[in-house]
């Protein structure tokens, strides 16, 4: 299990690089998650989800080109693999699961 | 975009590419930069570096940092556990020299350990109270035409009118330092000698809290009284004590309010204190020294200012009524040498740095805080000292082992590690003992200093690491020195058996001797010079018997003193009966301002009244004329002690003088003219720390005299048990509801020199610990020196030498450090302890103190005669055979 489990934040930062496509890279995704999660996350924590999802064969990675504004140093591009894929989307069904299973009126906000 | 001359941080940059993998660096910092320029463009240079820095701070996870890199070595931890092995077994092969080592180091930490805390207790006087560094009180230099006075106590309405006229003055708070009385509730009295009486204002100025009452309402009556915890605890137990009234000397006190018992660290103490308005004896004074003065100044106020301010207030306001009482212009009295300084006191500086008169309890003095606080510095340097000379003075013993280990392909980097490892663990193990011995010694050395310092409290993490931390230092400093030394040993010479001789290293080890023995001989003459003082002290001629005086205190509490007297006469053992309003040493003494009839200017003495028999009670000597006796009419009669005659300027015979007392111009008698009818000698009425005033003596006959508060009785000593005893039943019968307070004259005045007597007593330990310690220095010193010289011995006796030459001969290598560091200690002693001696007015002279000298260096050289012997000695006798064998 330890192997393919995907942590919550693991999964928005999978999600992410596939919404950026192409221009999923570290400043990027930093970007774009503090953005829609609302939440500042630091380059650092999201080094650390990279690579730990590196390990797990969910993203692979390629260098790409360097700019000015970088000091010269090149970026480097996520991509989500095919196991990344599967793995969101079992999650995604896993929680589908559950959703379905609920009664709609356990559902409604109750104010007592 | 300012573009190109903007940089994130260099230092964090750098920063992280230290601790960031290498692999991932190009990737992080790159992003890193791309932001920081980013927010550069949106929120300018400030904030941009702000939000890199931290950023590269939260780089600082494991998954980024680097691994440690562990040496060259293949396995840092097997090092390690190699390390300790050998530190462990050499420490246990050499059981003397650990003992010696860890032995002496932990002492002297553990007594390093005490001071600190003493000195942090005693350097943390007030510093509670809510705005203790504008608070300050009012003291007072007066300046008399032949002495000056230092006075805490000082006019009832010099702070109020501060107040009023000085716009940098916030508020101000009088403290009255109270008298004993006599309290009874449910039929139970006490006596109670903690009553203060203070303004309103009171618990905002000062710190202490108010457990029980409002804070406001405290003083809205007039007769009301707050205590504190521990003494509504004893007269109402677990019963709410507000608004229950207590019966007094004074009337009756309702209780408004409980505060805390008052801090230890505060420069006094309350038990009760009561509203400053029910004492109508305090009025409007610009004169009278009455209060303790405290003044809250407005933020940013300099005290100087208002020292400044003070001056004209004392023009203003002060200048009329001495001229009303002086009956002299305040311009001559200025010009014959009088006047006024008031200045402020930081309230934290009270405790340490004031020593006035009528202070509110003995204050502790700053100069002891430096003595002891470089007492613990010296100690600590020896002992690191001795660390240092016991591992060079090993190194004959292990220089095989470095030989062997070198060649056996040891790198120098890692026997330097072995020994600094050595030293730091033999520190380490030193500081947990010290640790525990403190924890040991705590108890008495509280009830020894009469503070409760509690160790737990200063058992934080903070100090923890600092415990460490500088454990830590102190092993590498120690053990840095030998570590380079032993590791630099060549295998071959030293395999081959030829015994090293670093010159270079002579100069430091006997350096470091010399320093040892100056402490040593420094601390063994302040000791002795400290012990002679305390001597003198205790034997000066005060100018009165002390010795079988029984006083009995509070005597105004019988219904009729002469029948009292009468029936204590009749006592077996009561030789002679006297009394005073004031016994020498702890008494009050009110002043009063004299002239020569027919002359201008008065002239201020202390005033104290004799009863009948006192003066031969107190075997105080009459030079001429007589003292007051019950066949003359006393009651114009006046006794001066010879520094009066002087100050009033009598030139011919003084008895038959006629001396005024002037008289405030408020009272309606007026002046008084008293007869002077004898002359006593000057004695010590005070302590010995102040020189004696003049002062002047009235009769109880007199105007101010009525009830003496003290009566003395000279007593035969075997029976004085039995006299107490039965004083206690003629006071329960003469004085009910009085409690019964006795004492011995020379207890009390040996209270005064307390401070002096247990500084004295820790100075002795103190120089027991330094001496001991550096003589296990010379005691490593001599093992390293002799066993280097084992086989110029040999060849010595081999041609003749006598076992006892010999040893002469190695003495003497020790005597001249001996004698190097006597050399030096004797004028460091000498300026330090006449800084000592200064505090005193009575003091032995630096040159009768030459004995200590010679004292010092004799034990010192007796002492290091006896640590070298066991070597020398031994050296001496052996073989020469056994020792020139080995080429």
């Amino acid at each position: 299990m330890k192997g393919t489990h995907l942590g919550e934040f693991q999964e928005v930062a999978l999600l992410t690089i596939l919404v950026l496509g192409d221009d999923a890279y570290g400043v990027s995704i930093k970007k774009e998650i503090n953005k829609n999660i609302k939440r500042s996350i630091s380059r650092g924590a999201l080094h650390t989800a990279l690579t730990r999802l590196e390990e797990k064969g969910f993203l692979k990675s390629r260098q790409g080109e360097a700019n000015e504004e970088r000091g010269g140093r090149p970026k480097r591009y996520y991509e989500v693999t095919n196991k990344g894929k599967e793995a969101l989307h079992e999650a995604r069904e896993m929680r589908d699961n559950l959703w379905d299973r609920i009664p709609s009126i356990r559902l409604e906000l109750q104010y007592a | 975009m300012p573009k190109g001359d903007a940089h994130p941080s260099p230092f964090f940059t750098k920063l992280f590419s230290w601790f960031c993998k290498e692999e991932y660096h190009a990737e992080l910092q790159g992003d890193l930069e791309e932001e920081y320029h980013e927010n550069l463009k949106d929120q300018g240079a400030t904030i941009a570096n702000r939000l890199y820095k931290k950023e590269v701070l939260k780089m600082i996870r494991p998954s980024v940092i680097k691994r440690i890199k562990l040496n060259n070595n293949l396995n840092f931890t097997a090092m390690f556990k190699i390390n300790a092995k050998l530190a462990l077994r050499n420490l246990l092969k050499h059981k003397l020299y650990t003992i010696i080592n860890v032995g002496g180091l932990a002492i002297s930490l553990s007594v390093c350990m005490l001071i600190l805390l003493y000195v942090n207790s005693e350097i943390s006087y007030d510093n509670y109270h809510p705005n203790k560094d504008r608070l300050y009180r009012l003291a007072l230099d007066r300046f008399y035409p032949d002495h000056t006075s230092h006075y805490a106590l000082t006019p009832f309405s010099m702070a109020e009118q501060a107040a009023l006229d000085f716009p940098e003055v916030e508020a101000f708070c009088r403290i009255f330092p109270g008298f004993g009385i006599n309290v009874t509730y449910n039929n139970e009295t006490f006596l109670e000698n903690g009553l203060k009486a203070a303004d309103k204002n009171f618990f905002e100025l000062f710190g202490i809290k108010i457990l029980d009452g409002k804070k406001e309402e405290i003083f809205s009556v007039q007769n009301a009284v707050v205590l504190s915890q521990s003494t509504a605890l004893k007269y109402f137990g677990n019963k709410n004590p507000i608004g229950e009234i207590l019966k007094s000397d004074l009337g009756d006190l309702i209780v408004s309010g409980i505060a805390e018992d008052t801090p230890e660290n505060t420069h006094f103490k309350f038990d009760l204190l009561i509203n400053l308005e029910s004492l109508n004896f305090l009025q409007t004074n610009f004169v009278n020294f009455s209060v303790h003065n405290y003044l809250l100044l407005r933020e940013g106020v300099d005290a100087e200012l208002i020292n400044e301010k003070y001056n004209e207030l004392v023009e203003k306001y002060a200048a009329g009524q001495i001229e009303r009482n002086q009956k002299i212009s305040f311009e001559d009295f200025k010009a014959s040498g009088n006047g006024y300084n008031y200045f402020l006191q930081p309230i934290q500086d009270i405790h340490l740095k004031s020593q006035l008169e009528a202070e509110f309890e003995a204050n502790g003095n700053i100069t002891y805080i430096y003595i002891f606080l470089s007492i613990a510095i010296f100690i600590v340097a020896l002992a690191a000292v001795n660390f240092i000379n016991l591992a060079t003075a090993r190194s004959t013993e292990r220089a095989k082992e470095v030989g062997i280990r070198k060649v056996l392909g040891s790198e120098k980097k890692q026997l330097v590690n072995q020994f600094l490892f050595e030293s730091i663990f033999v520190s380490l193990s030193s500081m947990l003992i010290a640790i525990g011995l403190t924890y040991i010694i705590m108890p008495g050395f509280n009830g020894f200093i009469g503070k409760s310092i509690v160790l737990n409290e200063f058992m934080i993490i903070q100090n923890i690491i600092i415990l460490i931390a500088f454990s830590f230092v102190l092993g590498v400093i120690a053990g840095v020195y030998p570590a380079f030394v032993l590791s630099s040993f060549q295998p071959v010479i030293v395999l081959k058996g030829k015994l090293i001789r670093s010159k270079n290293g002579a100069w430091i080890r006997n350096g470091l001797v010399i320093f040892q023995f100056f402490i040593s001989i420094v601390l063994i003459c302040s000791t002795l010079i400290v012990g002679q003082q305390m001597k003198y002290l205790q034997n000066r001629d005060l100018g009165f018997d002390k010795e079988n005086l029984l006083v009995i205190e509070r005597a105004f509490g019988v219904q009729d003193i002469e029948t009292f007297k009468t029936e204590i006469a009749k006592i077996p053992g009561v030789n002679s009966i006297g009394g005073t309003t004031a016994m020498p040493g702890s008494g009050i003494y009110f002043g009063g301002s004299f002239r020569q009839e027919g002359m201008n200017e008065s002239i201020a003495l202390n005033c104290a009244v004799f009863a009948d028999e006192y003066q031969e009670t107190m075997n105080i000597e009459v030079l001429t004329g007589r003292s007051f006796s019950k066949d003359f009419n006393d009651s114009l009669a006046l006794i001066l002690n010879e520094s009066a005659v002087k100050a009033l300027g009598i030139t011919g015979d003084p008895i038959g003088a006629r001396i005024t007392n002037v008289q405030g111009a408020n009272n309606p008698q007026g002046d008084i003219v008293y007869q002077v009818v004898g002359v006593i000698k000057d004695y010590n009425y005070k302590s010995l720390h102040t020189e004696i005033t003049p002062m002047g003596i009235f009769s109880s006959e007199s105007a101010v005299g009525g009830n003496v508060a003290n009566l003395a009785l000279r007593i035969n000593p075997s029976q004085a048990s039995n006299i107490v005893e039965s004083i206690r039943e003629i006071w329960r019968v003469q004085a009910p509801n009085q409690t019964y307070v006795y004492s011995f004259l020379d207890d009390t005045l040996n209270e005064l020199y307390e401070t002096e007597e247990k500084s004295g007593e820790l100075f002795l330990v103190f120089t027991g610990i330094a001496i001991w310690i550096a003589c296990i220095g010379l005691f490593g010193l001599a093992t390293f020196i002799i066993g280097s010289r084992i086989k110029e011995i040999g060849v010595r006796k081999v041609l003749g030498a006598s076992s006892a030459r010999v040893v002469v001969l190695l003495v003497n290598d020790f005597n001249k450090l001996i004698f190097l560091a006597i050399l030096l200690a004797i004028p460091a002693s000498i300026w330090v302890m006449s800084q000592w001696l200064d505090s005193f007015a009575y003091r032995i002279n630096m040159t009768d103190t030459w004995f200590s000298f010679l004292i010092g260096g004799a034990i010192s050289l007796m002492v290091a005669w006896l640590t070298v012997s066991y070597h020398s000695i031994k050296a001496a006798r052996a073989n020469p055979v056994k020792n020139l064998r080995t080429e």
